[in-house]
């Protein structure tokens, strides 16, 4: 089994950081360290990119077929590796997607009844 | 894991380190247009990204087939080890090589004389009987073709019963050869179907052939047959002369077949001998019909047997002992 574990307080829930950089190639792609700013960016910075787990994370998506890898030019000019969605990649996404719904939910429902 | 990964690992890690460099200058790059020093800038980057190490480290272990990896470094390892102490070394295989010889050989020994089955046919039901004296010096004493015959006559619990012994006779010499003392072994007519065994050419003996005046009979060993007579198969059928008698080359024994030993000429045993009961020179075969295990005990054979005997003198009179068939 892999190993990406990281002694981290702010560690993502299990298997979040794959469906968000699988959400963050959707409009196209991109390299590792845009990938890592988007989800930051986008989050209002409450999601910090362990980057130390980005590239583990990108390896093991791309080694499953979700996403495919290339190098180009980023946008001032460097060398940079990018990441393109697949197919595959996209159903995964919608799977986790719905299971990621399921499970907000369901812990909402236990949460509010706490609350009543 | 792909195994086309593994098998370019290298190459793998190299373009992670290429990608993690680019990662470092992108981020390089962004901290100096929000106005840091570039030594600031690297600072940061780093502490961000984290170890680059334990990244590719993390990535090359994914990629590894961990047993095979420390296999190989043990190869390695050892191959390295050797190679320092080569006096060493050599004794290390020296013994090494020894002792699976000798391990090799010994069970090559074990395999032949007691695992490999006896080339005959059914040789779980093969077992030698004994007379069984009431002398206990002679608890197993070798057969008298008289008591054989008793016991054939009577025995309705084997299939079938061979006797045998063996002697020596001179073979003539013909076509200018030399006259030959050989061993052979005198058996009876059932002796090869006992063991089940076909002869190479020719027939075996048959019941007709252990008749008194029948024509005297002999199966050549396949030895004797290649040395004597050029294994020409056109011999069966000729006579050669034993001390002096002609005896009819009825067979050639298989290639493989050394029993009693492996120098034997088989000649059958006629009813003359079948009637001493005193010269007891003999071996009897026997198949039993059931198997193995519901062997009898010798006693109960002794007892079954022993009416046979007892008309005969006091010291004619035997019981029957079991013995492994060898």
């Amino acid at each position: 089994m892999p190993r990406f574990k990281r002694s981290s307080k702010d560690e993502m829930l299990q298997g979040t950081l794959d469906m968000l950089i699988l959400r963050t190639l959707i409009p196209g792609p991109a390299h590792g360290h845009t990938i890592a700013h988007v989800i930051e960016h986008t989050s209002d910075e409450v999601l910090q990119v362990e980057q130390g787990s980005l590239y583990p994370a990108l390896h093991r998506l791309e080694d499953r077929g979700w996403l495919v890898s290339y190098w180009g030019s980023s946008e001032n000019n460097r060398k940079a590796k990018f990441y393109k969605l697949t197919q595959a990649g996209r159903k995964q996404l919608a799977t986790e997607t719905g299971r990621w719904r399921r499970i907000v939910e369901a812990i909402g429902r236990v949460l509010g009844e706490a609350a009543d | 894991m792909h195994l086309r990964r593994f098998f370019h690992h290298r190459a793998h890690d190299n373009e992670l380190a290429r990608e993690l460099e680019a990662h470092l200058q992108q981020a390089i790059d962004e901290y100096i247009a929000q106005g840091v020093t570039p030594e600031e800038a690297l600072r940061r980057a780093r502490i961000r990204l984290g170890s680059e190490t334990r990244i590719r480290e993390d990535i090359w272990e994914w990629n590894s087939l961990v047993f095979l990896e420390s296999m190989l470094r043990d190869w390695r390892y050892a191959a390295r080890t050797l190679a320092r102490n080569p006096g060493f070394a050599i004794m290390t295989i020296a013994v090494l090589a020894t002792g699976l010889g000798a391990n090799a050989a010994l069970f090559t020994v074990v395999h032949s004389v007691l695992l490999k089955p006896l080339p005959f046919r059914d040789p779980n039901r093969l077992v030698m009987l004994y007379e069984r004296s009431v002398d206990p010096r002679f608890a197993f004493n070798v057969v008298a073709p008289g008591i054989y015959a008793e016991w054939q006559k009577q025995g309705q619990s084997f299939t079938k019963m061979a006797i045998f012994g063996s002697s020596s006779y001179n073979l003539s010499g013909s076509h200018g050869q030399l006259p030959e003392k050989i061993e052979t072994t005198r058996c009876s007519a059932d002796f090869f179907s006992t063991l089940g065994v076909q002869p190479a050419y020719g027939r075996a003996f048959e019941a007709k052939d252990d008749r008194l005046q029948a024509d005297a009979t002999v199966v050549l060993s396949w030895g004797l047959w290649k040395r004597r007579f050029g294994g020409d198969p056109s011999i069966v059928g000729t006579n050669v002369l034993l001390d002096g008698v002609s005896y009819a080359i009825i067979g050639i024994a298989p290639a493989w077949f050394a029993y009693p030993d492996m120098q034997t000429e088989h000649r059958e045993l006629t009813d003359r001998l079948i009637a001493d009961r005193l010269t007891r020179t003999f071996s009897v075969i026997w198949q039993r019909k059931a198997n193995l295990y519901d062997m009898p005990t010798p006693r109960q054979v002794a007892r079954s047997h022993s009416p046979a005997t007892r008309r005969f003198p006091p010291r004619v009179r035997t019981g029957v002992g079991l013995s492994r068939f060898e």
